[in-house]
Formats: C-alpha cells, sequence, structure tokens
C-alpha cells in the first residue's frame, strides 16, 4: 500500500489544489502560476545577469572571507549532491578553504557517510561530524501529540543553530548552503502559513519543557532569533551564482568524488534522510503540500524541469515499510501517526 | 539630493548584485533576486546612519525594502535619532 496523498494538481506547475492557499482556475491553473505569469512579464532580475557576473559577484562576495583565520568558511554537507557540490565549488570554484560539517540529523543515510568521507579525502578539505540526538528525542512526543507540524522547518532550524554555533566557536564569518534555486524559502510565499501554524503549534508544545523549553525563543521567531544569535555570520547559496543542472551536478560529482547515490530515499532519486518519508506523508496530510511540491514547481515554471517529471518526483511511493522503519527508530508505530 | 537618489547610491555602495547594475525607484529588489533578508538586517544600520533615524526591525516587514520606493516611504516616515 503507498501511503502518497491523491491530489488535484495544477496543470502548469505540480502544486495540489489547497483551499485558501493554492486555487486552480476554470482553466485548472494555480494562483501561483498566474501570479508568476504576471511578474515574469515585468522587468530584469538578477537570474538575467550573464553567468560570468554572477560568478564575479559571489567570488568577490566570498573573498572577503578569505584568510582571516583557519578557515575560510563552513560548508555544512548532508552528504547529498547538491552540498557535496557546495563544497566541491567552495575548493576548486572559489579557492576557499572549507570546514567541511557532516551534519546527521539521526537518519542519514549510509550512503551519505561514504560521499562525504570520499569528498572531503579528494578535495583535502577537514571534516567534522556532527550528529544530534535531538530528533530522536524530540520527535517522539511532537508525533505522538498528533499536531500539525511541518517536521522538515523543525530539523532544518536545529540544524542551522548546530551549524552556525560551530561557526561562531571557529570563528568562522561565512557559511556556504546547498539551497537550490526552488529552495529560496523567502520568496516561496506559499509556504508562510504552513510555516507559521507549526511554528505555533510547536511553540505551544514545548512551552514548559524541561529538554527542549530553550528552544521557545528559536521558534517563537526564527528570523529574529538568528538575527540576534548569529546575525554577523553571512550566510551564502552559491547555486544562486553558479549554473548547474542536475544531470551535470551528478555527472561530476560521480567522476571526480566517488560520489553515489543512496539505494533508496525520497522521493525518486534524492538523497534526503530516512525520517523524510514520514514528514512527507504528514505534510500532504495535515498541509496538503509542503517544500518539495512549491521547490518543484518553481523548476518547473522557470523551465529547468518539465511538469512530467516534476508530476513523476512528487509520486515517487511512500511505501508502508519506508514509514514504519523510520518510525522504529523513535520507538513509534504506524499506528501513532495514522 | 533626494531620499530615493541617496538611496540607489547606497545600495549601490552596499550591495555587490546592484554596484554595476542599472535600477530605479520600482525595480523590485527582493522579488527581483537583487537583496535577501540578510542584506536588509546590514541595510538596516547603514540607512540609519545616512538618514539620521531610527528603524526597528520588529515594526518592518521585509516587502517594505522591495524598492527604492518603498523605503523611501519608510525612511521618511520613521521617528528621528536622538
Ligand atoms: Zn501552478
Amino acid at each position: 500500500m503507498r501511503y502518497n496523498i491523491q491530489a488535484k494538481r495544477c496543470r502548469c506547475c505540480i502544486m495540489p489544489e489547497t483551499p485558501g492557499h493554492v486555487e486552480l482556475d476554470e482553466t485548472g491553473v494555480c494562483s501561483l502560476c498566474r501570479a508568476f505569469r504576471q511578474t515574469e512579464a515585468q522587468q530584469e532580475t538578477f537570474e538575467q545577469f550573464s553567468p560570468e557576473k554572477k560568478l564575479a559577484i559571489l567570488q568577490k562576495k566570498v573573498d572577503r572571507y578569505k584568510n582571516k583565520g583557519e578557515y575560510d568558511c563552513v560548508v555544512a554537507v548532508s552528504g547529498g549532491k547538491d552540498s557535496i557540490m557546495t563544497l566541491y565549488i567552495a575548493v576548486r570554484t572559489l579557492g576557499l578553504k572549507p570546514l567541511a560539517v557532516f551534519i546527521d540529523n539521526g537518519f542519514a543515510l549510509e550512503e551519505m557517510y561514504q560521499n562525504v568521507r570520499n569528498a572531503t579525502d579528494i578535495l583535502g578539505a577537514d571534516l567534522l561530524i556532527y550528529k544530534t540526538a535531538d530528533m530522536l528525542r524530540l520527535f517522539p512526543r511532537l508525533l505522538r501529540s498528533g499536531r500539525r507540524l511541518y517536521y522538515c522547518r523543525i530539523c532544518h532550524a536545529l540544524l542551522d543553530r548546530a551549524v552556525l554555533s560551530i561557526c561562531q566557536k571557529y570563528g568562522i564569518g561565512l557559511s556556504l548552503g546547498g539551497y537550490t534555486k526552488g529552495q529560496q524559502y523567502l520568496r516561496n510565499s506559499e509556504l508562510f502559513w504552513i510555516y507559521d501554524e507549526s511554528d505555533r503549534n510547536i511553540c505551544e508544545l514545548l512551552d514548559g519543557d524541561p529538554d527542549f523549553g530553550h528552544l521557545l525563543p528559536m521558534y517563537q521567531n526564527q528570523q529574529r532569533y538568528f538575527t540576534e544569535h548569529f546575525g554577523r555570520i553571512r550566510q551564502i547559496s552559491p547555486f544562486k551564482y553558479v549554473e548547474w543542472n542536475e544531470d551535470e551536478i551528478l555527472a561530476l560529482i560521480t567522476r571526480e568524488l566517488k560520489w553515489q547515490k543512496p539505494k533508496r530515499s525520497w522521493p525518486d532519486k534524492s538523497s534526503n534522510c530516512a525520517f523524510n518519508y514520514v514528514a512527507q506523508y504528514l505534510a500532504e496530510k495535515q498541509f496538503g503540500y509542503a517544500q518539495h511540491e512549491s521547490e518543484l514547481s518553481v523548476q518547473v515554471r522557470s523551465g529547468e524541469l518539465t511538469r512530467a517529471r516534476a508530476e513523476e518526483i512528487i509520486e515517487s511511493p511512500i511505501e508502508e515499510s519506508d514509514l514504519v522503519s523510520a518510525l522504529q527508530k523513535l520507538g513509534l508505530t504506524l499506528n501513532d501517526i495514522l | 539630493m533626494s531620499i530615493s537618489e541617496e538611496l540607489i547610491i547606497l545600495l549601490k555602495n552596499n550591495i555587490d548584485e546592484l554596484e554595476d547594475t542599472d535600477f530605479d525607484e520600482t525595480t523590485e529588489l527582493i522579488s527581483g533576486g537583487f537583496i535577501e533578508s540578510f542584506d536588509i538586517i546590514g541595510l538596516i544600520g547603514v540607512f540609519e546612519e545616512a538618514f539620521g533615524v531610527e528603524l526597528s526591525l520588529e515594526d518592518l516587514k521585509l516587502e517594505q525594502f522591495n524598492t527604492v520606493q518603498s523605503i523611501a516611504s519608510v525612511i521618511s516616515e520613521a521617528p528621528r535619532k536622538g
């Protein structure tokens, strides 16, 4: 049995119809695609800069952080293709001396460890392994509550905080992330209501919690929390400036960095953590959509991905065994989330 | 010099993406991908100093920094420093 939710999707992108948030018009086109067509017709954007100009801007930005200490920057790596490519760009394209930080949220796939070891060996980058038990401790109580929560959001905040704390400890002022184009969350405003509701709910659940109550200020207002605590650390996503397509990235890191794709991960051909099955299942069920739908739709609208391929990706099966094994790690069963 | 003209110079001096770019009062800076939330946090200090005003991040929405026009109105409505 598959646990994917069936939805009526926009004819142009893959956003599912979600009353009050994503409306389809009589021709089957969603409100986001209609808004996109309007802004697209409008004016100049950063996207239109030449590849050389974009790269020169990035180089200028990162050069300010060179030779300021033992490391020029931190690159947080999950072992997935985008973060490994970011590490490659940092070393080979930008000439930086990075500290690679491998982040394991407790659900990292085995292949990811090997990918990170290979890439850091070949690129000659120091590596710090940070494996947190936060998710293993926190998620069972959140899941048992049955509240509407977006687990990727909860996890990302904790991991960002960990990476930025490491920057601080090592006196590093620059953090490079592997965010791709579709992931410019500030601009994907269709996700804001999901973030807001998830943040409100986790705040209620954490209020007065002896183990996690200290995280309350972070979830109450992430923007403010991160500015207050880490406002001096610059975070840059090289993918905003450097043009690559997925096939080129895969070919390059496979050839040069001995990268291997995981045997199984959701969605197809991704390298997301083993909890992503549960997070995605719950996001579809509770909110209708989340980051994956939004990111893929951005790529479809910009012409980087065909709608058919995006649909195939988002419909990668979520099998019962995927959910069960992720939940098992938390001491839970399917009944706890259905 | 008008507030808008001064803003354009400050933006060119402080944002690498805008340094060699022709833009005007209505260019969409955030939705056009030229500036990010991180930049805005830095710009607030720059604007406060240049215009002698107090801007509080708490009361401002990021969208208010989307065009030179709207930044200019934020600045003209902000309380004077000191
Ligand atoms: Zn659409």
